[in-house]
């Protein structure tokens, strides 16, 4: 019975293998929870999300950064995510992403185009202009954030906190985190080899492959021995 | 004691070298005021979109990524900073153009370990004179560099790309 239950499952998903591209495996995509954890597609600890009036408009999820469905690269704190008049400027301590309304990446402001880094807090005052707040400074930006002047007027800003993101916020850094889900096809591979089931799995199905050879090779020697004792 | 605090220097010299420490050899704005006589210009800017972007990328071999690029321009020159990934980091590398040819190539900032070799000038002025041919092709020959072919490839591209972007202002 041990070795039964390896052996047919290891008999049918080879069948099914053997019929990867007639069936379409590839293409189609599993996106169970616990199967794609297995995988390491899933999220771990709680997210950190910014917004401003709110809403969410940007979250640190497990060393990620999400604005809607964009996983932004970098690795820096995440200080703020701000709405503008034609987008959101998404800011960490040594960046400001600048997204349109659509979602599309318009510009990444860095130590080159920034006036000053660290940023310890992003905000907008009445007129929407982005405000950066550094240890020595207070900036504004123009509308398109191509340039940057000093401020003071500190009174005047509604700054980006934390905020609780919704159920529909999370779903959406999921999916952009684990995309399409597994591919059917490696799913089935991994269950054909025992890699599935970790490390123990694959000794285990190389036990029973051995197991059946051997029963095969003492099956074949029997045979012969039982043929010659019959003439 | 004094062997002892030489060696330390040396090690601690290596490890910072060995840890890809970031160099910068130039400010960007330092770079765009050497190319329009210290002062820079109004910041203009480029957007990418359709046919553009889509050259863009080929250029590139990669979704550029952004929708809009900087630039600064008087007159035939033009100022173009430049961002590539040599093997893990951003190589940021200013490029000036003058009447449609690369007057020079100057790596700005470099943040990994190996293939620093492309800041040095035998090699950055290979691009100098240099125009966008058919196909998107630089019309000057790069060689390569044992050890730095990552690099290399970046800067080329980025030498390709602001010829590019050039040609449509």
């Amino acid at each position: 019975m041990a070795i039964l239950i390896p052996l047919t499952i290891a008999c049918v998903t080879g069948v099914v293998l053997n019929h990867t591209v007639d069936l379409g495996l590839s293409k189609r995509h599993v996106t169970n929870p616990w199967i794609q954890t297995r995988y390491g597609m899933s999220l771990n600890g709680e997210p950190r999300a910014f917004g401003l009036d709110g809403k969410t408009y940007a979250a640190r999820w497990d060393g990620q950064l999400f604005h809607r469905k964009n996983i932004i690269a970098d690795s820096s704190p995440l200080v703020g995510a701000v709405p503008l008049r034609d987008g959101t400027a998404v800011v960490t301590s040594t960046a400001v992403h600048y997204f349109g309304l659509d979602g599309e990446l318009i510009e990444t402001l860095d130590e080159s185009t920034l006036p000053a880094a660290p940023i310890s807090r992003a905000g907008r005052n009445h007129d929407l202009a982005l405000i950066l707040e550094t240890p020595d400074s207070l900036f504004a930006s123009d509308a398109n954030l191509l340039g940057f002047t000093e401020t003071d007027a500190k009174g005047d800003v509604s700054w980006s906190i934390p905020v609780t993101p919704s159920p529909t916020d999370l779903g959406i850094w999921k999916t952009a985190f684990s995309g399409d889900g597994v591919p059917l096809d490696r799913l089935i591979l991994d269950i054909h080899s025992g890699r599935f089931f970790g490390t123990i799995g694959k000794w285990i199905y190389d036990i029973v492959v051995i197991g059946v050879l051997l029963l095969s090779g003492t099956g074949l020697v029997l045979f012969f021995r039982t043929r010659r004792r019959a003439k | 004691m004094k062997h002892l605090f030489r060696i330390l220097v040396i090690v601690l010299a290596l490890a910072a070298s060995a840890h890809g420490e970031e160099r910068v050899y130039k400010q960007p704005s330092e770079f765009i005021k050497s190319a329009f006589g210290g002062k820079i210009p109004a910041t203009s800017v480029l957007n990418l979109s359709g046919e553009i972007k889509a050259r863009a990328n080929n250029i590139m071999a990669h979704d550029y990524g952004q929708a809009r690029v900087r630039h600064w321009e008087q007159g035939d020159r033009s100022v173009w900073i430049l961002e590539e990934i040599g093997k893990t980091q951003p190589i940021t590398t200013g490029i000036l153009i003058e009447k449609g040819r690369i007057r020079s190539v100057e790596i700005l900032i470099y943040r990994e370990s190996h293939g620093w070799e492309v800041s040095k000038p035998f090699f950055t002025r290979q691009f100098s004179n240099a125009s966008l041919r058919d196909g998107d092709r630089l019309s000057a020959e790069v060689k390569n560099i044992a050890g730095a072919t990552l690099s290399v490839r970046a800067v080329s591209k980025l030498a390709r790309l602001a010829l590019y972007f050039d040609s449509l202002i």
